[in-house]
């Protein structure tokens, strides 16, 4: 890829999370159970992820000082997202301005977080992360799935048996998304 | 690691302890609750709302004065159209109805079912009162219509969806006003015996 288009994709990027406040848009991807908890969170979160990506490496060193091993990061990243998947706060994001913003910025510090915290977390750290984070997103969606009532009252039974179905294929994509890299890298220096 | 690296470690897992501790607080209610009624009824528990004074029409187009005074009254939220949870609720009060009657509580407690919908007329509510045998000393259905409907319905917390397949959805639940029409507890639909037994204690304080 050229530089100059390297740099154009970066913007693009960079101004993307700003698509994601515009009010119709909000309104469309906070209409469905679906949407909120598939689409419109994940990204919020890979456009905190990236903000953490594009800051200096100066930002990073100051940050690991306050945040070893990345654990405390870590930690604030798995509240954060915890915080956001929760049934009240998805409620709350469809009738409360308020809520729906903390929301977000719950989201995207949870971005920011697990970016600023993600290599000095090594190898283990991130194994163990990934595995807690998958296995907490597949035992909510099935629970979501399966569960006889609505548990956003703003939602229908069926918007959340597809969301928690949509939960379950996010802990698979998760897993592959940090385990192949992983093995690819294994196998290219098996020692 | 330097003594001052450490301390800096420290400092840095605290702030993210209280942060996240923070979010969880505010995202639960306070630790009560992760759902919108579970919150709702965590916070009546401990602050009782008071029921906005508004008029509902009845199938007779008669006026009904809210809250009812001198009876404690279990309320619930239907559309004549809603073939999911307003079924269960009816159900619940059918039960309650029965057991209001044979435990000597008529007069003390009453039942009220309040239409949010603005398509039951008087048609709809008679076919309604008619189909779930309501006796009229006990259990009366009434329309709540502009402002009043949007103000019982911000008290008492009922949040209503569209559903192509079942006319409206809403959280369902039997929400108890004293005598004093304060809105004071509210239990799952299927609670019928938790509901009258917080409805007789109302009735028997002062």
């Amino acid at each position: 890829m050229s530089a100059a288009r390297s740099g154009v994709l970066r913007v693009l990027l960079t101004a993307f999370p700003a698509v994601l406040l515009l009010p119709p848009v909000r309104a469309w991807l906070e209409a469905t159970m679906t949407r909120q908890m598939l689409l419109q969170i994940p990204l919020v979160i890979a456009a905190g992820w990236w903000l953490a990506a594009l800051l200096p490496r100066a930002w990073h060193r100051r940050v690991s000082a306050w945040n070893p091993g990345g654990v405390a990061g870590l930690v604030l990243a798995v509240a954060l997202g915890g915080v956001v998947m929760t049934p009240r706060v998805l409620d709350a994001a469809t009738y409360s301005a308020g809520a729906d913003a903390l929301k977000l910025a719950c989201a995207f510090g949870c971005g920011v977080a697990a970016g600023a915290s993600w290599r000095p977390a090594g190898i283990p750290g991130q194994a163990f992360v990934v595995g807690n984070i998958a296995w907490m997103l597949a035992a909510s969606g099935v629970l979501l799935r399966d569960w006889p009532q609505r548990v956003c009252a703003a939602y229908l039974e069926q918007d959340q048996r597809i969301a928690g179905t949509g939960l379950v294929l996010w802990a698979l994509v998760l897993s592959a998304l940090w385990l192949v890299p992983q093995l690819r890298r294994r196998r290219a220096s098996p020692l | 690691m330097s003594e001052r690296g450490a301390w800096r470690a420290v400092a840095g897992g605290c702030a993210s302890l209280v942060a996240a501790v923070a979010a969880l607080w505010w995202a639960t209610a306070g630790f009560s609750a992760i759902t919108y009624d579970g919150a709702k009824a965590a916070r009546l528990a401990s602050r009782p709302r008071a029921v906005p004074r508004v008029r509902l029409v009845t199938a007779d187009g008669a006026v009904l004065a809210l809250p009812l005074r001198e009876q404690v009254t279990i309320v619930d939220f239907v559309s004549t159209s809603c073939v999911a949870v307003c079924l269960a609720q009816g159900a619940s009060l059918q039960a309650l109805q029965r057991l209001i009657r044979e435990r000597g509580l008529v007069g003390r407690v009453a039942l009220l079912s309040v239409s949010f919908d603005p398509d039951d007329d008087a048609g709809r509510l008679d076919g309604f009162a008619a189909t779930r045998g309501l006796a009229p000393d006990i259990w009366r259905i009434a329309r709540a219509d502009g402002d009043a409907r949007r103000a019982l319905l911000d008290t008492f917390d009922i949040r209503i969806v569209r559903d192509p397949l079942a006319g409206w959805r809403h959280n369902a639940a039997l929400h108890i006003v004293d005598r004093d029409g304060a809105l004071r507890a509210v239990h799952e639909v299927a609670d019928v015996r938790g509901a009258l037994r917080t409805a007789t204690q109302l009735t028997e304080t002062p």
